[in-house]
């Protein structure tokens, strides 16, 4: 298939998270059935020369370094030092080629749950196809948006990206005030680390459920409307574009400005760690 | 004679040796005479002299062969009927309306061929005593059993078997036909099964039955009942029972009608009809299930009077009235034991849909003939029902409770109907027609084909009738004494308050009314068809051409721009040929079928978000599939025929040169990528998939009398 005139976007991977300062990774789309090398990414996808500014509601300001950083894709990353802050907005500004983007993002507060663990009552009763058992309880005073990630360190993996789960996020018009289990999955792992397994780890590399010996780091967020929904739409496509049978749907991104698709993402977040003994 | 009377006179069989003689039961210059615009009479015989799928020869396949007809391809039931969608399309049997009128998902119609009786296809110019589609009319009539002698029809292929059984229950006053197929594949494969215990819960088998009965009451007085059913059943089951599909879908249709014959000038039909459907979709993961359920009910009742006043004027006038009673979406969500999940139920939708009409065909002149009515349709939406007040996240932020029968919304349309045709030469016309049309049901699909899922939904304040104006201009000609059929005939539609469903939808949208989930826009449709004809003799056949393009517009898709309809078919081309090697004893067929493919949107760019590929679409219906093309051959061969039994086989290829036609293209991505070690290297393919290769049949067919 030939799809001539193709015309490359700005993409705008963005977080900020309480604890933690912002990063930023800024790359280009391609032709979708262009070859791709290390040569093409390093040179002309990567985006190495942009200028990143972040600016809280506190008045805090800084411009974001481009240094190595090992949770990237292509690890490297604009990375920050202010500590991202609950209730506190963050606005984004990206000069790149004479053109300039905006976004804004806002970490909301925290949350907590009732409960978590590994769910070993599973009805397939095999102990290689554990699932993870969030029990949680919605406000209902709010319209809260969810997202839920994990890493996985076991024997042949070692999850250098959080992973999202199934569904990538969702909204709680279903559950609002209710108290519900949440099935967390590993649903949808990096290719980029795949090469770094060993022949063992490539075998089992795409596993969804956990195992004896396994160590779970789980995150459990949530984040404001326009965040949702890029993921809400991003996350679609990902899983539905593939469908043939249907159409697939524009992804609503949250930056401003002319040809850029992404996401500025602000995440109220709480980690804990499972262990599979 | 002094007054009208009605005589009748018994014959005595006496053999006479004569030349051959043809019945038929049209004129053979319909073609031109006719003041039917975009009519056509299909025959049983037409039907079973092409070549079968699986041994089953079928209505709906011969309908896709005529231009302006398309199918969306092999594995959808939809018909695509001169730039329309599915839903536009009212498929009646026996009057009552079908509404989903497929099996297998579109590789046979639920109209067993030795059931029927007649079929009147409509592409435009409907008459006035036609409404509530935009698109088409497929009319099927079933027969009424033979009112002499028992007889008993059977055919028993590889994958599929029917019968029909019809005889007198009194001999010439009341009389029966039932017919019933199924298919067995489920039952075949079960020796495998047997050895694939994964397979262990595979269902897969569709059925249906029709029955018909006839009592003439007296010369002026005759009673129909007639009845439908048919289920379709695709499952699977895990061996553990943790991983479940089920999607399940029936219809159903019964009908009473009373024939009056007031005077040799005057005829009441009245008939009233009930129509079901219901589809059902499982799915289950471990403790997860979700269920959707939908369907619908249709309570109808018509009559109708016929008027002949003078040879010239064929007058009707008619009411015709529906309850429909809807149910959209029925959730059933499992979460576990300790989750208390769910999903609200759409409240159902109860509307009444009135027509009154008026409609003559009148021989104006010799050369002018004109069929004009107009049909006014009365359309409500009622209680009891709850509209849900939403703000501009789809979040519920009030209600308004309607009372049971309280009113909604109304809608008054009157729909102008003129077909006119002008006969310049013994064998040439020239035909035109202008349309108005509203329809107000919807069927708005949820994939890019069409499904036994898809749901229906009347018109609502949201949800606005769609409506239709069509005109279209022909030649007509025959030649060498009505051997040979032939038109040149021009349209163009347009069409209005299209329905699709809005882009970013989530799954918390599913708890709003369904009709809020919808974006409206328009679409226009324009074409020329052209159609050859050889009617008589040993070889017969015809050749089908289409150009067509059709557009649609919605503001809120595709940034507004227009694009194409998914089914947009630059070119369309049929030939269907028939030779009788032996006549009466000896067939072959061959049908030829070519389409441009189907309008999609594919992948154009990539890029790498959240340290996955994600894919940037194009424009939508930018690009195409690769063309569909097809050769079907069959041969008929009739081994006796005695007084009381007949027997012959049927023999027949489907896609001879076993083209792989695409159903669906998917891409694949290899990767091999090592940042560390600066590796990258990606390489993305698009494959195709196909359905149906190549695929022999062999059926044995028989009759006692």
């Amino acid at each position: 298939m030939k799809i001539p005139g193709y015309k490359s976007k700005l993409v705008v991977e963005g977080y900020i998270e309480n604890g933690k300062p912002a990063t930023v990774m800024l790359s280009r789309s391609v032709p979708f059935f262009d070859a791709f090398n290390y040569d093409l990414v390093m040179d002309s996808i990567l985006i190495k020369d942009a200028i990143v500014l972040l600016k809280s509601s506190d008045g805090e300001t800084e411009r974001l370094s481009f240094k190595p950083y090992a949770e990237a894709p292509y690890r490297y990353a604009y990375v920050g030092n202010i500590i991202g802050k609950e209730n506190t907005r963050y606005d984004l500004e990206i000069h790149w080629r004479d053109k300039v983007y905006t976004a804004t993002t806002q970490i909301l507060h925290t949350f907590d749950i009732d409960t978590i663990g590994f769910d070993r009552s599973n009805e397939i009763m095999d102990k290689n196809f554990t699932t993870i058992r969030l029990r949680m309880t919605d406000n209902a005073a709010e319209q809260n948006y969810y997202q839920f990630l994990v890493k996985l360190y076991s024997k042949n993996i070692r999850d250098r990206m959080w992973v999202t789960t199934v569904p990538v996020a969702f909204d709680d018009a279903t559950i609002n005030g209710m108290t519900v289990n949440v099935e967390v999955l590993r649903a949808n792992p990096s290719a980029f680390l795949m090469p770094t397994m060993s022949e063992e780890g490539q075998k089992e590399y795409f596993r969804m459920h956990f195992r004896p010996g396994d160590t779970v780091y789980v995150k459990y967020a949530q984040m404001d409307y326009a965040s949702y929904q890029f993921w809400n739409t991003g996350g679609n496509n990902s899983a539905l574009g593939e469908n043939p049978f249907t159409n697939p749907s524009p992804t609503i991104t949250n930056i401003h400005g002319e040809n850029v698709t992404g996401v500025w993402c602000g995440y109220a977040a709480k980690t804990v760690r499972l262990i599979y003994e | 004679m002094s007054a009208n009377k009605t005589l009748n006179f018994a014959l005595v069989p006496v053999a006479f040796l004569t030349e051959e003689v043809v019945v038929t039961g049209k004129n053979e210059d319909q073609n031109v005479t006719s003041v039917d615009v975009g009519r056509t009479d299909i025959t049983v015989q037409a039907i079973k002299k092409m070549p079968s799928f699986l041994g089953e020869a079928d209505v709906m396949k011969l309908i896709e062969l005529l231009p302006g007809f398309s199918s969306g391809g092999e594995a959808n039931s939809g018909l695509y009927v001169r730039g329309g969608s599915a839903d536009q399309n009212l498929v009646l049997l026996d009057e009552a309306p079908i509404y989903n009128a497929s099996h297998l998902f579109g590789f046979f119609s639920i109209f067993n061929t030795d059931a029927i009786r007649n079929v009147e296809v409509y592409k435009s110019g409907m008459p006035a005593y036609y409404g509530g589609r935009l698109s088409s009319i497929i009319d099927v009539t079933q027969k009424e059993g033979n009112m002499k002698r028992f007889e008993f029809d059977a055919g028993i292929g590889l994958l599929f078997s029917k019968f029909t059984l019809q005889g007198p229950i009194k001999k010439d006053k009341c009389s029966f036909i039932i017919s019933a197929r199924r298919t067995y594949v489920d039952l075949l494969i079960q020796p495998f099964v047997k050895k694939q215990p994964q397979l262990k819960g595979t269902r897969l088998y569709f059925y249906d039955l029709n029955a018909k009965f006839n009592i003439v009451i007296n010369d002026k007085h005759r009673l129909f009942f007639g009845g439908y059913y048919g289920s379709d059943r695709y499952a699977y089951r895990s061996t553990s029972g943790a991983t479940a599909f089920d999607f399940t879908w029936a219809n159903a249709m019964a009908s009473i009608r009373w024939n009056y014959i007031i005077s040799p000038q005057l005829f009441l039909n009245t008939l009233f009809t009930y129509s079901h459907y219901d589809f059902s979709t499982l799915m289950q993961m471990s403790v997860y299930k979700f269920n959707l359920k939908s369907g619908l009910n249709d309570y109808a009742l018509k009559s109708e009077l016929t008027y002949l006043p003078s040879p010239a004027h064929n007058l009707r006038f008619g009411i015709h009235y529906i309850f429909h009673d809807m149910h959209p979406n029925d959730f059933d969500v499992e979460a576990g034991e300790d989750n208390n999940l769910s999903l609200p139920s759409s409240a159902p939708y109860y509307a009444h849909e009135l027509g009154i009409y008026a409609n003559d065909e009148w021989d104006v002149t010799k050369w002018l003939k004109v069929n004009v009515g107009l049909r006014y349709t009365h359309f409500e939406h009622v209680g009891s029902f709850t509209r849900y007040i939403i703000d501009e996240r789809d979040m519920i932020v009030d209600s308004i409770v309607y009372k049971p029968g309280e009113i909604i919304k109304q809608y008054n349309r009157v729909e102008p109907r003129l077909n006119l045709r002008f006969l310049v030469a013994e064998y040439t016309s020239i035909k035109a027609s202008l349309t108005l049309n509203y329809q107000y049901l919807h069927q708005i699909p949820m994939s890019t084909i069409s499904l036994p899922v898809d749901v229906w939904m009347p018109s609502t304040d949201i949800l606005k009738p769609q409506t239709c104006i069509q005109a279209s201009l022909g030649v007509y000609q025959n030649f060498y004494k009505n051997m040979f059929e032939a038109y040149i005939d021009g349209y163009y539609k347009r069409m209005y308050n299209l329905a699709e469903y809005r882009d970013g939808l989530s799954f918390s949208s599913l708890k709003i009314n369904p009709d809020q989930m919808y974006t409206f826009g328009d679409g226009y449709s324009a074409g020329v068809e052209f159609f050859f004809k050889k009617a008589k003799g040993r070889f017969t056949g015809f050749v089908g051409y289409t150009l067509s393009y059709t557009m649609r517009r919605f503001p809120e898709l595709n940034d507004g721009d227009p694009f194409y309809a998914k089914y947009d078919r630059r070119h369309d081309v049929s030939i269907s040929l028939s030779y009788e090697i032996l006549r009466n004893k000896l067939t072959v067929s061959a049908v030829w079928v070519y389409a441009t493919g189907n309008a999609m949107t594919v992948p154009v760019g990539f890029y790498v978000f959240n340290g996955s590929m994600v894919q940037e679409y194009s424009k939508r219906n930018e690009y195409r599939m690769p063309p569909y093309h097809r050769l079907d051959i069959s041969v008929d061969w009739q081994i006796c025929k005695r007084k009381h039994f007949e027997t012959g086989l049927n023999f027949a290829i489907y896609n001879v040169y076993n083209r792989k036609n695409p159903f669906f293209i998917f891409y694949e991505t290899n990767t091999n990528i090592d940042i560390s070690q600066s590796i990258v290297e990606l390489e993305t393919k698009a494959y195709q998939m196909s359905v149906v290769p190549i695929m022999p049949s062999i059926t044995w067919n028989f009759k006692i009398k």
